[in-house]
């Protein structure tokens, strides 16, 4: 629309002096800004006056250094950390600040590994009160998806056969210990060595040299127990009924199971005696002798025949007359008594080591080689009865050498569920049908992989985390004492 | 870091608009550099913190920023829209420096008009009957004057076009034909008052919403240098 | 040559303080290690050898490869008499000697004004019965004849002992540390004979054996055969049978018994001892039955009615006696000097103490002169048993004259059939047991005779053909000829 207004002149409408003003909208706008950064920087020193240095996390540390929370340089070692960090200053990295209190360290899992990272690489702190330990697979996988390559750049003295690309616990490679392994790689025997030989086909066989047949003890029908067994029973015909529960103990802290014990699981029906071979008068020596070393139940049987000895030394030692007529007729002690013990000792010996009883039925006891391999360290001479040597069995506490299997979460399971063995030529046993010991009654990979999924699975599954079983500080070092940290906590 | 060299651009650009001295491109071309990185920077900085807010410094830094962002979208629209909307709506602008001035001339315009036909513009004498011109002088001290003020009162009856328009319609029946010229001048000089209290108004709007985006810009600006700074040292 | 001048200058240290006047004595002693407490080596008790993994294990170890047995502590502690040599001091016969003596009461308490007199005869006894442990300025006793009295003193080569470089040091070097050598028979006698013969500390002599203590019979086949081993047998120094051993037996007792009648016949003015001494006559010459024919009456009425103490002597005699016929000139002088010696005892009080003192001197003196001539290889097992032979060959009742004649010459025959088992040593054995038993101071079980019993009964000819068996001499001596006929016919054959 055009202009229409009814002033005329521009001089009597315009101030020219208008331009001389300062502009009000600048100047106040000038004064609020400065107020407002006067203002913020109040607030910061408020907030940093309430908080410390706390006021400037990105979010709160963890639960378990919250205490810690204000005092940012016992983590933050370096000022400036992060501009350290990508220039690869050494100081920089949260390395050392944490091994203050914590004795894990990066090389716990391969020695090369803080090449690449350091702690904080996979313990990412500041997120909240989450826990550090749950670590995420992407960090497990970072490495081993493809750890040819990084094993190449970190120049690992390994061989390379591991299996070098896992993305989640569907593509995790067989249990090492059920790996078939091909012609070409049986020389290496890996790591698996300490527990297991392998076997002519190429898969792994139990090293131990303890003989046990579970389907004997496991039977369905029950077992045969001698009298003197607390079980027994004329009820049952002497029979019990044994369970897996009844030899393997879990530990009162659920992180597996007892060692087997002889004298809590065996003794009862297998007692070490030797009381057959002992005339009636010497049955006093006949009580069972405990399950140990060859060589302390050498030192065992002689204090007893020596107790023995002396104790009816008059109808053991021949009388030899004094040849003095003067004297009456005297006895020698010593000689004799060596000589009588030393073939006593060998006789005993003899049978606890190596005989043939084993049958509970005819209440026999029995003897070290119905389980143990038995061998003569050195034979018999000049008079010296043969040195007995037992082959240790090597029962491995544990099995899974770079995992943890929690026995207590999956106690809805039955054991036989996992426990079993497949045997080219009968399949599927179970370790209650397992008759020898060689058989390695552990399950393969794709057992656990029936239950346990990665999270993209679509159906519901139990999740596989890296961190379930794995452990990558498994190389630890001695435990560290606590003085740093009852010094923080302290001051 | 990417979010805080979005940053330092927007604020460079603050600072070219007010550096004319060296003109790197246009004050046009800055601008749309200035709205379009400031708006990239708002997903930049959420992907920065992982669409989390951290500790305090971050949250109030967190807030701020989008302060600033509303703020300024906000300023972008009213930037955008009302200036067309003026231009449509009010045709008789003057330079917002101007406008006291003018509104005072055109108070004494009004008052010359007056004291034309009327005589005095003051009349302490109350006659009995009052004639038309003493009307309109009364019209005219009530509600003209007061209305040319530069501060009208904010009950003024003139404010309101519409109601002007009947008032001075009212007031123009109730008088002969020979002075309803005069009411219709007082009309458009009324009218022009008004546009010019709009155009006061609208100009406030315009400018006055960068009370908060700029001043909150700079203590954002000292908050981010802030948060650079521990998150660097510590 | 340094070491040389060390080991006798320290010898000589060691024997510092022998008497000047016992010297000529103790020079033929000097073998047999007084037990004496000399400056530089001390006792340190038998504890301190009994670790368990040294001497005093619970068992023995049985493998060939060490040379000890491990047990040796114990085998002592439990079966050794000498164990019990100190406890017998305080056990009923000891108290009972010491009251005999006069220095107790019934009790065992000294008496008022016999304290000193006690002590002395105490301390005499321990030095025989204990060992002293500790140095001189402190020693104290508390156990009987432990490993230090026959091994010698052991400060100084306790922790040096087992280490080889001990093994490599001379048997002079290893004496310089008080280590006693006992590594072949003649070593251990002289050991054994300082005690249980006499040295000029150790005198039992007829005052203590009328108190009670057993009369003192030694002989070293027999002691050693019963004595309870704690060392490992390992070749002919260890057998305890044998002429070997036998023979040095016979030749250490013999001349520490005749060292011990010098000492008691000494006429010097410093060591006069009181003569006679009855201990160095035979038992039974007085201690008799009163009956008409005890056979010491038929053997020394008329002739020399005193016999002198036959025992330690008696055997080597025989043998000197045979020497003499293979020309074996120094043997026939010990001969000769004995039968003069046995002649003034024979005369009893009725013989000076200075010829006597005499005569056992040139006994003594001919007696070593023969032994250093001697090379003991010769002395088999065939020439003892000749010896034996030939000196019944003429007069077969010449061996029971009296009771330590026959005895000795019953252990020399046990001895030299060296207990085989095979054949005729069975029957031989057998013989041997049955001439024990005649020859045995009966036990009757609750009371054990003092004296042979048995021995008695006439012979009623001497001649060698004379088979007869009625009395129990005759069936001694029939024994002890079957015995040397089949040892005769063992060594021919």
């Amino acid at each position: 629309m055009p202009d229409t207004r009814a002033i005329k002149k521009i001089s009597e409408r315009f101030d020219v002096e208008s331009t001389r003003y300062s502009n009000a909208i600048k100047a106040t706008r000038k004064k609020l800004t400065r107020a407002a950064v006067v203002l913020t920087i109040l607030l910061v020193a408020i907030i940093y006056a309430i908080e410390d240095e706390a006021a400037f996390q990105s979010k709160p540390v963890s639960a378990h250094h919250s205490g810690f929370a204000r005092k940012c340089e016992l983590c933050h070692e370096s000022s400036f950390q992060l501009p350290k960090q990508i220039l690869g200053v050494e100081s920089a990295r949260f390395e050392h600040a944490c091994t203050e209190c914590h004795e894990q360290h990066l090389s716990d899992h391969h020695v090369n590994a803080r090449l690449k990272a350091d702690c904080s690489t996979c313990h990412k702190e500041h997120s909240g009160n989450n826990s550090l330990v749950e670590v995420d697979d992407n960090y497990c996988v970072t490495c081993h998806l493809g750890l040819s390559e990084s094993l190449a750049s970190l120049e690992s003295p390994k061989s390379v056969s591991f299996h070098n690309s896992i993305e989640a616990i569907e593509s995790h490679p067989e249990i090492r210990i059920k790996q078939q392994l091909r012609p070409d790689e049986k020389n290496s025997l890996l790591e698996s060595g300490e527990n297991a030989n392998i076997d002519p086909n190429g898969h792994f066989v139990d090293r131990t040299s303890l003989r046990f047949n579970h389907k004997v003890h496991m039977h369905s029908d029950g077992i045969l127990v001698p009298p003197s067994h607390p079980k027994y029973s004329t009820s049952d015909n002497g029979r019990i009924q044994l369970s897996c529960k009844t030899c393997h103990i879990s530990k009162s802290d659920h992180t597996g199971f007892e060692p087997i014990s002889f004298e809590q699981s065996c003794v009862q029906c297998h007692e070490l005696s030797f009381s057959q071979y002992l005339e009636e008068s010497q049955k006093s020596l006949s009580e069972p002798i405990p399950h140990t070393t060859p060589e302390l139940i050498r030192g065992l049987l002689r204090e007893r025949l020596t107790n023995y000895y002396e104790n009816n030394e008059s109808n053991l030692s021949g009388t030899r007359p004094s040849r003095l007529p003067t004297k009456p007729q005297s006895r020698q002690g010593s000689t004799n008594r060596d000589k009588w013990m030393s073939e006593k000792l060998q006789a005993i010996e003899a049978q606890i080591f190596t005989s043939d009883q084993s049958s509970i039925e005819s209440s026999a006891s029995s003897s070290c080689q119905l389980c143990h391999k038995v061998s003569i360290e050195r034979s018999e001479s000049q008079g010296n009865p043969p040195l007995w040597s037992i082959e240790p069995p090597k029962i491995p506490e544990k099995w899974l050498q770079h995992a943890r299997f929690d026995h207590a979460r999956h106690q809805l399971m039955d054991c036989t569920d996992c426990h079993y063995t497949d045997d080219i030529n009968d399949g599927r046993i179970s370790a209650v049908d397992s008759t020898t010991s060689k058989h390695i009654l552990l399950p393969s990979i794709k057992t656990c992989q029936e239950c346990h999924k990665s999270k993209r699975h679509k159906k519901p599954a139990f999740r596989g985390r890296c961190v379930d079983c794995h452990n990558y500080h498994h190389a630890l070092p001695e435990r560290k004492d606590d003085t740093r940290l009852l010094e923080l906590i302290q001051n | 870091m990417l979010a805080f060299l979005a940053m330092i651009w927007t604020w460079l650009l603050s600072a070219r608009k007010r550096a004319t001295k060296r003109q790197l491109g246009t004050v046009s071309f800055w601008l749309k550099g200035h709205i379009w990185i400031g708006l990239l920077s708002v997903p930049l900085v959420f992907f920065h913190t992982g669409f989390q807010f951290g500790g305090t410094l971050e949250q109030i830094l967190m807030g701020i920023f989008l302060l600033v962002i509303a703020s300024g979208l906000l300023g972008q629209l009213i930037q955008q829209y009302i200036p067309r909307f003026m231009t449509a709506s009010l045709d008789k602008q003057a330079i917002p420096e101007q406008v006291d001035n003018v509104v005072s001339a055109l108070q004494s315009k009004a008052d010359g008009l007056v004291v034309a036909v009327c005589g005095t513009l003051f009349d302490s004498v109350e006659s009995e009957s009052p004639s038309q011109i003493d009307a309109i002088r009364r019209f005219h001290l009530t509600h003209v004057r007061p209305f040319m003020d530069i501060h009208p009162p904010s009950d003024s009856v003139l404010i309101n076009s519409a109601l002007a328009a009947s008032v001075f319609a009212t007031q123009k029946q109730s008088v002969s034909v020979a002075h309803r010229e005069l009411l219709d001048e007082l009309f458009d000089l009324c009218d022009e008052r008004r546009q010019l209290l709009i155009q006061r108004k609208w100009h406030a709007i315009l400018h006055y919403w960068t009370f908060l985006h700029i001043p909150i810009s700079f203590s954002l600006l000292v908050l981010v240098i802030i948060h650079i700074l521990t998150a660097l040292y510590y | 040559m340094f070491l040389a001048v060390v080991s006798w200058s320290v010898f000589g240290l060691v024997n510092a303080d022998v008497p000047e006047s016992s010297r000529v004595v103790n020079v033929a002693n000097r073998k047999a290690t007084s037990r004496r407490i000399s400056s530089h080596h001390y006792n340190l008790g038998s504890r301190s050898c009994a670790a368990s993994a040294c001497h005093g294990s619970i068992k023995a170890d049985e493998t060939n490869d060490d040379l000890i047995r491990r047990d040796e502590y114990l085998i002592w502690q439990k079966s050794d008499p000498h164990e019990t040599s100190f406890r017998a001091l305080s056990s009923k016969l000891g108290l009972e000697m010491f009251h005999r003596l006069g220095v107790t009461d019934v009790s065992g308490r000294a008496l008022p004004d016999k304290e000193d007199e006690y002590l002395a005869q105490y301390n005499n006894c321990l030095n025989c019965h204990a060992t002293k442990i500790g140095s001189r300025e402190r020693s104290y006793v508390m156990e009987g004849v432990s490993c230090e009295s026959c091994h010698g003193s052991a400060s100084e080569w306790r922790v040096t002992h087992y280490q080889e470089s001990f093994s490599e040091l001379s048997d002079h070097e290893k004496s310089s540390t008080g280590y006693r050598n006992l590594q072949d028979h003649d070593l251990v006698a002289q050991r054994c004979v300082s005690c249980h013969i006499g040295s000029d500390q150790a005198n039992v002599n007829h005052d203590l054996i009328a108190a009670g203590h057993p009369a003192l019979r030694f002989e070293l086949t027999a002691y050693l055969d019963q004595y309870p081993k704690h060392w490992k047998h390992r070749g002919e120094s260890h057998k305890t049978d044998g002429a070997e051993a036998w023979f040095t037996g016979q030749t250490v007792s013999a001349t520490a018994a005749l060292q011990q009648l010098l000492r008691r016949a000494n006429t010097d003015s410093e060591h006069h001892a009181v003569w006679p001494e009855l201990s160095e006559f035979n038992c039974y010459a007085c201690h008799h039955q009163l009956s008409g024919d005890s056979w010491r009456m038929t053997t020394t009425f008329g002739s020399s009615s005193l016999k002198g103490n036959e025992w330690y002597v008696f055997g080597l005699y025989t043998i000197a006696l045979q020497r003499k016929q293979t020309g074996d000139e120094r043997a026939a002088m010990f001969c000769q000097k004995m039968d003069s010696l046995n002649e003034i005892l024979g005369r009893g009080w009725s013989s000076d103490q200075q010829s006597l003192e005499a005569s056992v001197r040139e006994a003594l003196g001919a007696l070593e002169r023969w032994l250093k001539s001697i090379d003991k290889s010769e002395f088999t097992a065939e020439f003892l048993i000749a010896a034996w032979s030939e000196a019944v060959s003429e007069d077969h009742g010449v061996l029971l004259e009296s009771w330590d004649r026959a005895t000795q010459a019953y252990l020399a025959l046990y001895a030299l059939n060296e207990e085989s088992n095979d054949g005729d040593g069975a029957k031989i054995l057998d013989n041997l047991e049955s001439m024990r038993e005649l020859l045995s101071f009966p036990n009757e079980g609750s009371r054990q005779l003092n004296s042979p019993r048995d021995f008695h009964g006439e012979l009623k000819s001497n001649s060698p053909e004379d088979n007869s068996n009625s009395t129990n001499r005759e069936k001694i001596r029939s024994l002890m000829n079957s015995i040397l006929k089949a040892l005769n016919s063992k060594h021919e054959g």
